[in-house]
C-alpha cells in the first residue's frame, strides 16, 4: 500500500488546478481502458473468466507508469455476455483484448416502431424490444432462462473486475478514479480498513458515494433505437417524434427512480466528479442542443456543483459551438476533456471559467515518434499551465494494446510528470 | 395496447417464447443464488444486464 499522503496529494492538485490556482504540480492523468493488455503478457480473452487474476494482470502496468487520475480504466465491453446471448454485436478483436461495436445489420426502428416506442415505452424497452433483438429471447423458456444466468455472470464478473481495478489503483498506486467507480472502490476499501485517507482537509475528502452519471435521453435514442441517420433525417422533418420519444423515456425513468434507494444524505465534496458524456449533443446546433438537452440537465449540473461537486464533462467530437452553454453552469464546476477542438483556442474561450483536461493528443502516441510527443507536451504544459485550470490528459483513450508503444507511453509520462512540476 | 402495436409483438414473438416475458425470465435470476449469493451484486448485475439488451 502506498501512503495516503500522495493520494491526498494528488487530489489537493486536482482542487488547487480547478481552482485556477496553480498547482504544486500539474495533476497528469492516462486514459488507457483496453491498452494495458499490451503490458500484462496476456489477453483479456485468457484472463476474463477469473476477475481476480484478470485484474491483477491488468494492473501489472500500474507498477511502471504513475498516474495521478484516471478515467474509463478497464471499461471493456462484455463480449461474452454478448456471445452469452446469441448477439454478435460486441465481438472481440484479433487481438483479443478489445471489443468491436459491430452495427452491421443492426436494424433500426421503423416509423411504426416509433410511435409503439413513444405510446407504450416501458413495454417496449423491456419485452418488445428484447425479443425482438437478442435470439436468447426467441428461444424456449428454460434454454433462454440457462443463457441469460451465463450472460449474467460474465456481466457479475466484469463488475468484479472493474472494483477489484479501482481498488488496487487506490490502494497500491494512490491513483484518483474520476469515474464512479471510485466511490463505491473507498467505501469498500475503508470497510476492510485498507485504505483510508485520514485527517484531511474538508475540500480533499474523496466521497464514497457517486456523483452520478448524466447522459441524454436523446443519446440513447440515437444510440440504441433510431441511429444517427434517423436522427438526423428526425431533427428536419419530423422533430416532434424526438420530443415526445424523449418525455416518455422521461417518464419512464421518472418511474424507475422512485423504485431506486435514495441517496446518501451526505455532503458532497469535489471528487469524484460526476459524469456528463456528450456524443449526439457534438453534431447538434445550439438551439437544437438547448432544447434537447441543455434546458432539461442545467437545473440538475447546477445544483451538484453548487454543493462542490465538480463535473467531468467529455464531448467525443467538438464542443466549442457548445461553450456559451456550458458557461451558464457555476464557476469552476466543469473539468472538460477537449477530444477534437483545438486545445489552444478552446483555453482562450474558456479562459479561467472551468478547467481543461488534455494536453497528449492520442494520434501521437500512434506515429510512436518521441520528440514529436515531448514538443507537444511540452507545448501543452507551457501555454495551458500558467494560472492553473489544466489537467495533463490525452484527447482520446488508448482503446487497444496496439495504440501505443509501451515505452514511449513510459517515456512520454515520466517527462509530463517532471514537467508537470511548479518551477 | 393498439391493434397495430399486437401486430408487431406477434411479429417477435414464436412458439417457443410466446409463454414468458423477459420480465419473469428476470425476476427468477434475481430470486436465483446459484449463480451469485449476494443479492446486492445480483440486483447490480441485472441493472446492467438489463442496460446491455438495448444495443444486444
Amino acid at each position: 500500500m502506498k501512503d495516503a499522503a500522495l493520494f491526498n496529494q494528488r487530489i489537493k492538485n486536482i482542487v488547487d488546478t480547478c481552482e485556477h490556482k496553480e498547482p504544486e504540480k500539474v495533476p497528469v492523468g492516462l486514459d488507457y481502458i483496453n491498452w494495458p493488455w499490451a503490458m500484462a503478457g496476456t489477453t483479456l480473452e485468457e484472463e476474463v473468466n477469473d476477475p481476480v487474476q484478470c485484474a491483477e494482470k491488468y494492473c501489472t502496468f500500474m507498477n511502471e507508469i504513475d498516474i495521478d487520475f484516471s478515467m474509463n480504466a478497464g471499461n471493456y465491453e462484455t463480449f461474452d455476455a454478448f456471445a452469452a446471448l446469441g448477439s454478435d454485436k460486441y465481438p472481440l478483436c484479433a487481438d483479443r483484448c478489445t471489443t468491436q461495436h459491430n452495427q452491421v445489420g443492426y436494424e433500426f426502428i421503423s416509423d411504426e416502431e416509433y410511435q409503439f416506442l413513444i405510446d407504450e415505452f416501458h413495454y417496449f424497452k423491456n419485452e418488445y424490444w428484447p425479443k425482438r433483438n437478442i435470439p436468447v429471447f426467441q428461444k424456449p423458456e428454460e434454454e433462454a432462462y440457462a443463457m441469460l444466468k451465463e450472460a449474467a455472470k460474465c456481466v457479475r464478473n466484469n463488475t468484479i473486475f472493474k472494483e477489484l481495478i479501482t481498488e488496487i489503483a487506490i490502494r497500491d498506486h494512490s491513483i484518483v478514479p474520476f469515474d464512479s467507480a471510485g466511490a463505491s472502490a473507498m467505501a469498500a476499501l475503508k470497510a476492510r480498513g485498507e485504505f483510508d485517507q485520514g485527517e484531511v482537509d474538508e475540500r480533499l475528502i474523496y466521497d464514497d458515494f457517486p456523483g452520478g452519471f448524466f447522459i441524454s435521453n436523446l443519446d440513447v435514442l440515437f444510440d440504441s433505437y433510431r441511429g444517427m441517420m434517423g436522427i438526423f433525417e428526425d431533427l428536419i422533418e419530423q422533430p416532434e417524434m424526438i420530443t415526445a420519444a424523449i418525455e416518455a423515456m422521461d417518464r419512464d425513468q421518472a418511474e424507475e427512480f422512485k423504485k431506486m434507494p435514495p441517496r446518501p444524505k451526505k455532503p458532497m465534496h469535489a471528487l469524484p466528479p460526476a459524469t456528463n458524456i456528450y456524443n449526439i449533443e457534438c453534431f447538434l446546433s445550439p438551439s437544437q442542443f438547448d432544447e434537447y438537452f441543455f434546458s432539461g440537465i442545467k437545473p440538475k449540473l447546477t445544483a451538484l456543483a453548487e454543493q462542490g461537486k465538480k463535473i467531468y464533462l467529455k464531448g467525443e467530437g467538438k464542443i466549442k459551438h457548445l461553450l456559451p452553454f456550458l458557461k451558464e453552469l457555476p464557476k469552476e464546476s466543469l473539468i472538460i476533456q477537449i477530444d477534437d477542438d483545438d486545445i489552444f483556442e478552446m483555453k482562450k474561450l474558456i479562459g479561467d471559467y472551468h478547467s481543461i483536461c488534455c494536453g497528449m493528443d492520442s494520434a501521437l502516441y500512434a506515429i510512436g515518434d518521441y520528440q514529436r510527443c515531448i514538443d507537444y507536451v511540452k507545448k501543452s504544459f507551457d501555454e495551458l499551465a500558467p494560472g492553473g485550470g489544466f489537467l495533463f490528459y490525452q484527447n482520446k483513450p488508448l482503446f487497444s494494446p496496439s495504440d501505443a508503444d509501451p515505452q514511449l507511453v513510459k517515456d512520454v509520462m515520466a517527462f509530463a510528470h517532471e514537467y508537470a512540476v511548479k518551477k | 395496447m393498439k391493434a397495430e402495436y399486437e401486430k408487431l409483438i406477434e411479429n417477435v414473438t414464436n412458439d417457443d417464447n410466446k409463454n414468458y416475458s423477459v420480465a419473469e425470465l428476470l425476476d427468477r435470476l434475481m430470486k436465483d443464488d446459484s449463480w451469485e449469493p449476494d443479492p446486492m451484486r445480483r440486483m447490480k448485475t441485472i441493472i446492467s444486464l438489463k442496460i446491455k439488451f438495448d444495443n444486444a
